[in-house]
């Protein structure tokens, strides 16, 4: 059962509404309140000091915005945190030595395309020494021999 | 130069936004590079971000410098943020008070708003005059409360949080934040007492 001494000490804390006070101990500051004038004394006190926080809150919010809010600000907000993000440098990060780094997040798109390109080179290569290494060596042939025009014969056949 | 209520979010970068789609879904696509899906998380969560640096910076700027810094932490940092460990809004909150808190940290004379007017000439009530007078020296109360507190008294009064979520964005237990604000209201209530008597005898 909740004490009038720590029901004092939660109103000194969360004030007089009890949607602020810790869930499940809400049902009890409840009851105590329903049967206890000095509880009720309690919360009443509490609140008072709860308007003129909350007032105090308004005020100086008020004087910060000056007549504006957080929603006129917003556009200022969006631009420059977009200004910021963009020039962010986003396919490197420094990292903590001060060397570049790649993230995974920003890691531009054509990096596939590059890796992709690259293989396809070295396999061409890669088949091409394979080809020269393996294939039988031609034979030797007289340069006078193949520069002689074929034989009419051959070419209809 | 992109002049005010324009936008500087490139058209068609990114998958088309789902109004319905949540914070956590918002930040996994901003964490492949959606800049239109990080609009839309600043556009929803942005105001929030104001309002709470603005209850705790010294000025307008400093509030908007804020909010701007911790969207684009947010950004940087968005393949971090783990979902079923935490809102997203606790998460920015946390970012968001910090800041303050640092920027508190730099020695700098505390000040309220240049144009910050306690007490309305036109308000020819007595009774008006010394409430505002009253309210001012709150203002000037909380501005002067130890970071802590007055982020404790932020979050849970300004914000409606409950203990246990200004915990999980101060990183104490909900004990210390009932700490912090009773010691904050402790505080406000002397100087409520100190206003009451100095009213009570003429001063």
């Amino acid at each position: 059962m909740m004490t009038l001494k720590r029901f004092r000490k939660l109103a000194d804390s969360y004030g007089a509404d009890l949607r602020r006070w810790p869930e499940r101990l809400r049902p009890e500051a409840r009851r105590l309140v329903e049967s206890s004038a000095q509880a009720r004394e309690i919360i009443g006190r509490a609140g008072e000091l709860d308007d003129a926080i909350i007032a105090a809150g308004a005020a100086r919010s008020d004087s910060v915005w000056s007549g504006d809010g957080p929603e006129d600000a917003l556009p200022r907000l969006r631009n420059g945190v977009a200004a910021r993000i963009r020039s962010a440098a986003p396919a490197t990060a420094i990292a903590a030595g001060g060397i570049p780094i790649r993230t995974a997040r920003n890691a531009p798109r054509r990096v596939g395309w590059i890796s992709l390109a690259t293989a396809a080179s070295v396999a061409i290569l890669a088949g091409l020494v394979l080809g020269i290494r393996y294939s039988p060596a031609a034979p030797q042939q007289d340069l006078l021999a193949l520069l002689q025009p074929a034989p009419v014969q051959l070419l209809s056949d | 130069m992109v002049r005010e209520g324009e936008s500087e979010w490139p058209a068609g970068h990114g998958e088309d936004t789902d109004k319905t789609e949540d914070a956590a879904g918002l930040l996994a696509r901003s964490a492949r590079g959606d800049r239109r899906a990080f609009d839309e998380l600043v556009t929803r969560y942005g105001p929030m971000a104001l309002r709470v640096a603005a209850r705790m910076a010294p000025d307008r700027q400093s509030a908007e410098d804020i909010a701007q810094e911790a969207m684009v932490r947010i950004w940087r940092r968005a393949e971090e943020f783990d979902g079923r460990r935490a809102r997203f809004t606790t998460w920015l909150y946390r970012i968001v008070v910090n800041l303050c808190i640092d920027l508190r940290r730099k020695p700098r004379p505390v000040a309220l708003p240049e144009d910050f007017d306690p007490v309305d000439p036109s308000a020819g009530a007595a009774e008006d005059i010394e409430a505002d007078e009253r309210r001012a020296a709150l203002v000037r109360a909380i501005d002067e409360l130890p970071s802590g507190q007055r982020a404790a008294l932020t979050l849970v009064y300004d914000e409606g949080l409950s203990g246990a979520e200004a915990a999980q964005v101060l990183g104490v237990s909900t004990k210390a934040v009932e700490r912090l604000l009773a010691r904050a209201r402790a505080r406000l209530r002397e100087l409520l007492m100190a206003g009451h008597q100095r009213s009570e005898v003429g001063i």
